[in-house]
């Protein structure tokens, strides 16, 4: 088959524009939506996965008592340990304008420079810097906060004439040990509708950290030191994980419904085509279609059909993936994300919006194979 | 009716009956029938006489309840569907009452889709040939139009030039002549006979009596039944149909 068949099955769409809009905008929607779900993903798991990894995170995060450098020798000792530091945190309420607090929290470490765990890439800027809304870091000594290079007193905070920072009330310090164990942190990627995002690597096994973890509470426990709260990075990656596939999957979800709605009506389109072409099958079998050919121009119709759905889709996804990325990046991070785009991506919608269209239009080509040329030709 | 070995299409015992509401009503009965090559044979016969059953059978539109059919050597009563569109489109060429164009195609595109369906011609010689058979048919000035903006006239022109696409031994033609003018339809005629001079067999299904001079033979059908077989002197009747035109 060449030129004059796909002409023909382009051409043919045309002859009811209103309902061939209608079946490509359905598909397109819930195509549209899942590439969007992609591609928002895939432009936060890039910014994601590389600068928390260039942080050096902590295997886990124990808050005790107070910490003295004993310990936090004793800790760096262990077997399963390959470095360890002690900082403080600082919770509290700042003031970031005349009616507004906000949650802050402070890391208190002794020399801000050279961080070896969780280390911090601070935005430069205009001050206050956008991810200030969520937590700062700094150190605090007496009653002067260096917070990014700037002292200021602790009760209240001012920066120039317009802005200014202050503690509603005295911030709760707790000491916390970060720990890091031996070889390269994890860094898993996901996986969303079988495009890959993010690397796969995972140098230090899970259940190796668990482990680490799960033994330092002991030995804390037996060195007479009481653990308050531990985290660990596994579990708080996993929860967030947790939190993206069941949003990400909801929204696949409803996508997917639109998807299916959209295949429906591609079905009863092709059918209602197939149904008022009856005469010009028949015509097409006088002059010599067989059942291939037959498929071939009927499947070849929804393939059109989703060849358009694919390109308005990408169209749409793209700005839109654009923006959902941004939006979360700001939601989370404060900060916008620089656009990424699977670049598998269009290829694996264009094969999902082609089997699809061929999927729909296979029944209503096989009925109208099933039609006596006789009875065709003489459909009114 | 006589049969000789060198039949294109052959005939024998073809009977068909259709069952309408639970009613059988038979629309041929034993027909024997056998075509050379190159004659242009008439089926004549009024409405519901079963002239059409008689060519759906022979293009393989329709299959018989019992009988024989060959055409060109193949037994087309035992091929499926597919194959006998197949089949169809090597060896017949079909031109319609209504002409039957695809109308979201040029005309061009008609002959040519008719080409990628038999794939006998090689693509390259695809396009020349589909022009000259509209330079044949007096239409190439109409081939990037779209079928509705043509005449009558012209789109059965077409519909014979796709007929020919795929050089077929055989062509079958249901009243052809029945939705043109009387000039119109001599010009159709013309062509045919200049396709029969070419070594083209030719069957026309037709209701008007009139039409019988221009057959080389005319087969009568009524009540599903062929009852004449009769040899028309065409050539001597030939200047009458140019004439008309």
């Amino acid at each position: 088959m060449t030129r004059v068949f796909w002409k023909k099955g382009l051409k043919d769409l045309g002859q009811n524009p209103g309902r061939s809009v209608l079946v490509v905008l359905a598909i397109a929607l819930g195509i549209f939506g899942i590439s969007m779900v992609a591609t928002s993903y895939s432009q936060l798991m890039r910014d994601i996965v590389p600068n928390y990894m260039r942080t050096n995170p902590a295997s886990a995060t124990i808050q005790t008592q107070a910490l003295t450098p004993e310990v936090i020798e004793a800790v760096e000792n262990l077997p399963s340990v390959a470095m360890a530091e002690a900082r403080q945190r600082v919770v509290g309420r700042v003031q970031t304008g005349p009616d507004t607090w906000k949650m802050i929290w402070l890391f208190i470490v002794e020399d801000f420079d050279n961080l070896k765990i969780s280390t911090f890439f601070p935005e430069e800027g205009a001050w206050p810097l956008a991810w200030m809304e969520g937590f700062a870091y700094g150190y605090v000594t007496q009653d002067t906060l260096s917070l990014l290079g700037a002292e200021v007193e602790t009760t209240q905070v001012y920066i120039d004439y317009e802005s200014f920072i202050r503690f509603h009330d005295y911030p709760e310090v707790t000491d916390e040990i970060q720990v890091r164990v031996p070889g390269r942190m994890i860094s898993t990627g996901f996986t969303l509708h079988g495009i890959q995002f993010g690397s796969t690597k995972r140098e230090v096994p899970l259940l190796e950290l668990d482990n680490t973890a799960a033994n330092l509470e002991r030995e804390f426990e037996n060195a007479g030191i009481d653990v308050y709260a531990s985290w660990k990075v596994a579990e708080m990656k996993k929860s967030a994980d947790d939190h993206m596939k069941v949003a990400s999957l909801y929204v696949s979800l409803m996508t997917f419904l639109i998807l299916l709605v959209g295949g429906l009506g591609l079905i009863i389109t092709m059918g209602i085509n197939v149904l008022e072409r009856t005469r010009e099958i028949g015509v097409l079998r006088s002059i010599g279609a067989s059942n291939r050919q037959l498929y071939r121009i009927i499947i070849g119709e929804g393939l059109v059909i989703g060849g358009i759905t694919w390109a308005l889709s990408l169209v749409l996804a793209v700005p839109a993936g654009w923006y959902i990325g941004n939006m979360f990046g700001r939601i989370f991070f404060e900060t916008s994300l620089d656009f990424a785009y699977p670049i598998q991506g269009p290829f694996f919608w264009l094969l999902t919006s082609l089997i699809f269209s061929a999927a729909a239009s296979f029944f209503p080509a096989k009925r109208a194979a099933r039609i006596s040329v006789r009875n065709a030709l003489a459909y009114e | 009716m006589g049969q000789t070995t060198n039949e294109i299409i052959q005939l024998l015992r073809v009977s068909k009956t259709f069952n309408r509401s639970n009613k059988a009503f038979t629309a041929l009965k034993g027909a024997n029938l056998a075509i050379r090559p190159g004659e242009m044979v008439g089926i004549i016969g009024k409405s519901g006489s079963g002239k059409t059953t008689l060519l759906n059978m022979i293009t393989g539109i329709d299959s018989p309840t019992s009988g024989s059919i060959r055409v060109d050597g193949t037994e087309i009563s035992g091929l499926t569907e597919s194959q006998k569109a197949v089949f169809r489109g090597r060896n017949i060429g079909i031109v319609f009452q209504f002409f039957q164009l695809m109308p979201t195609l040029t005309v061009l595109e008609n002959i040519l889709l008719a080409m990628e369906f038999a794939n006998t011609i090689p693509m390259n010689e695809r396009y020349r040939r589909a022009l000259d058979l509209l330079g044949e048919m007096g239409v190439s000035e109409q081939a990037g139009k779209l079928p509705a903006s043509l005449s009558g006239g012209e789109q059965q022109r077409v519909a014979i030039a796709r007929a020919m696409a795929n050089d077929p031994a055989i062509i079958a033609a249901d009243e052809p002549t029945g939705n043109l003018d009387t000039a119109t339809s001599g010009r159709i005629i013309e062509i045919f006979n200049r396709l029969v001079r070419g070594g083209k067999t030719i069957l026309v299904v037709t209701h008007q009596p009139d039409l019988g001079f221009a057959f080389t033979r005319g087969i009568r059908i009524s009540d599903g039944v062929l009852e004449e077989d009769t040899v028309s002197v065409v050539r001597g009747i030939e200047k009458e149909v140019v004439l008309d035109d």
